[in-house]
């Protein structure tokens, strides 16, 4: 039986970044779609629908806390799993914001890709 | 019947008469304050020596008590002299110094203020005295809060008689009294984070000190110490932008290394060749210690700004150890180190910060892998013990040389055996460790000797555990990562 396909929103700024994430998760299996800005991503997670999405703080346009709480808004975007992640950890506004919800916060630079993509995994299969 | 004369009886008024008259210029003299003169003794005993004996006696007492009263008043005008003197050097100190100092009595009312205080307060000093300080001296935090005055330093001081010290980390601003006019360092500053305000003086950042004044067993008034710290506040904001710039800038780049090593070594696992494949891991080992340094160094900065905040959530502390333990396996490999972690069943989660057990455990892992020799191994063990979770990192490294086992958790310190091991070590990783530790109200020790090992031990109470017993979820043998001699 072929595993269900699941499509991951990865909005990140840095090309470098974003395209060993999207082979990541292509590699398993995930339809990877990718956005570089805030509003991209906002619009990319209402369209495209996906599962789960891994969301940076510091972009252009739009930041990534000010998407989450767009998507918050959103009746489709209220219960999307949400992973924040950055490089900032000094930041309390971050903290503040997304400690209402339900949400992982990770430093980017405190993960490998293979423990992120556990994370990934452990969201969208929460343990019974 | 008229009486007849008596002249015997004359004869004897009169004689007594001529007797009081002696004393007549004494008491006239003593009526003006002058006590000096003496009663004439009479010739001859008679009805009246008893008098005059007894005038003179009271006349005596008289000026011995003027004399004692005499000194007195001279050593009491010496001493207020000589305390108008220290009062004079008392003011010029209190004035001359450059943080603002005002005295209060119990009910909060300033008896004494000087200069910097009243230009800090934007009130004369003349016109401060009698009024209520905490009128006079309202404080905000950072976001614009009004501190109710019992939480205020001075009222916190007289009420539990106890010095009350509030620095930069308190963040507390002194609100311009409308009218007054606050004079300050820097007028710009916290421009931003303060809310408008009636007079066109934004609040000033300042630090204060308040000392309760204890008259017997009673505390009778505060002292207050009143500095404007808006100088300082900018540097630590500056201090804490380039932070958190150095952070992102510097933690991007490196992530974009650790990473594309990490998709390289996992994309050819079987058909590099094994050289490559050395100097990918080295990349990647390297790369990893770089990661490590700047938390360190982000974190020793939050400590010593007193930022270090804890966001406590469900934290299952053998997946925060497990996920670390997995990362630095891979620095592990082609060596003699025998890697393990081992955890008990049914650990309950901790209501803690993960983050920050993760820059501890992060911290005595690495330091234990660092600072162990070929062959050896290190072993982790998570295990309920007692009231508290017990994590323990033990290592067959070089251990910590006796004399410097007090000093270990000291700033920048690093013992002479480690030094000579690992050239590259900041001695900050313990410091950090256990000031985050404390934060999580847990404890941390060791037990180490110089070239047979050490054991790190932290404590975290399980009084914190979020839930009850975790239901039994089978595990991988014991969750153990294992590098082969």
């Amino acid at each position: 039986m072929t595993p269900i396909t699941r499509t991951i929103l990865i909005v990140e700024d840095e090309s470098e970044l974003l395209s060993v994430l999207s082979d990541k998760f292509k590699s398993e299996n995930f339809e990877v779609v990718t956005a570089q800005d805030g509003q991209a991503g906002l619009d990319a997670a209402l369209t495209k629908k996906p599962n789960i999405i891994l969301l940076d703080i510091v972009l252009p346009k739009m930041d990534g806390m000010t998407m989450l709480q767009k998507l918050r808004e959103h009746p489709e975007g209220r219960k999307l799993p949400v992973i924040v992640l950055t490089n900032l950890s000094d930041s309390e506004k971050v903290y503040e914001a997304v400690n209402n919800d339900a949400y992982d916060f990770l430093v980017k630079a405190d993960w490998t890709i293979e423990d992120l993509y556990r994370k990934v995994m452990e969201r969208l299969a929460p343990a019974t | 019947m008229t009486s007849q004369p008596n002249p015997e009886l004359e004869r004897y008024q009169q004689s007594v008469m001529a007797k009081l008259d002696l004393l007549l210029p004494i008491f006239a003299k003593a009526a003006i304050g002058d006590f000096s003169q003496n009663v004439p003794r009479p010739h001859q005993q008679g009805e009246l020596t008893e008098l005059f004996v007894g005038v003179q006696l009271m006349l005596g007492v008289i000026r011995s008590k003027i004399t004692e009263n005499t000194n007195a008043i001279r050593h009491l005008r010496a001493a207020n002299r000589a305390l108008e003197q220290e009062k004079a050097i008392d003011e010029a100190i209190l004035g001359g110094i450059g943080d603002g100092l005002v005295m209060i009595d119990k009910t909060g009312r300033v008896t004494f203020i000087n200069e910097p205080a009243a230009v800090l307060l934007g009130c004369p000093r003349e016109q401060a005295l009698g009024q209520s300080y905490f009128e006079l001296a309202p404080l905000q935090d950072q976001a614009g809060h009004r501190r109710p005055t019992t939480e205020q330093p001075a009222a916190m001081a007289l009420t539990t008689g106890r010095k009350v010290d509030c620095g930069m980390a308190a963040q507390l601003y002194l609100v311009p009294v409308p009218g007054g006019s606050v004079h300050t360092k820097s007028p710009r500053k916290s421009a931003k984070s303060s809310p408008p305000s009636p007079s066109s003086v934004s609040p000033v950042a300042v630090a204060i000190a308040a000392a309760p004044v204890i008259f017997g067993r009673r505390t009778v008034g505060a002292v207050c110490l009143l500095r404007d710290i808006s100088q300082e506040v900018n540097l630590d904001r500056a201090k804490t932008e380039i932070i958190s710039i150095a952070s992102h800038q510097l933690r991007t780049p490196l992530t974009t290394v650790k990473w594309y090593a990490e998709a390289a070594l996992d994309l050819a696992k079987h058909e590099l060749h094994p050289d490559l494949r050395r100097y990918l891991l080295t990349i990647h080992a390297a790369n990893r210690r770089m990661i490590e340094q700047i938390d360190v160094l982000l974190h020793v900065s939050r400590i010593e700004m007193g930022s270090l905040k804890v966001h406590p959530k469900p934290t299952d502390i053998t997946a925060v150890a497990e996920t670390l333990a997995r990362d630095l396996a891979a620095m592990l490999e082609h060596k003699a180190i025998r890697f393990t972690l081992t955890s008990a069943e049914h650990l309950p989660r901790l209501q803690t910060d993960p983050e920050l057990i993760r820059v501890v455990l992060q911290n005595l892992i690495s330091n234990a892998l660092h600072y162990t020799p070929e062959p050896g191994s290190v072993n982790i063990r998570i295990a309920t013990q007692g009231q508290d979770l017990v994590i323990s990192v033990a290592d067959t490294g070089c251990g910590i040389p006796r004399p410097a086992q007090r000093k270990i958790f000291t700033k920048l310190f690093r013992a002479d055996n480690a030094r000579a091991l690992v050239t590259d070590g900041s001695g900050l990783g313990l410091y950090v460790a256990k000031a985050i530790v404390e934060k999580l109200q847990g404890r941390i020790w060791f037990e180490s000797e110089e070239d047979h090992g050490s054991t790190f031990y932290v404590a975290l109470p399980l009084a914190l555990a979020h839930d009850s017993v975790k239901p039994p979820k089978p595990k991988p043998p014991l969750a153990t990562i294992r590098r082969s001699l």
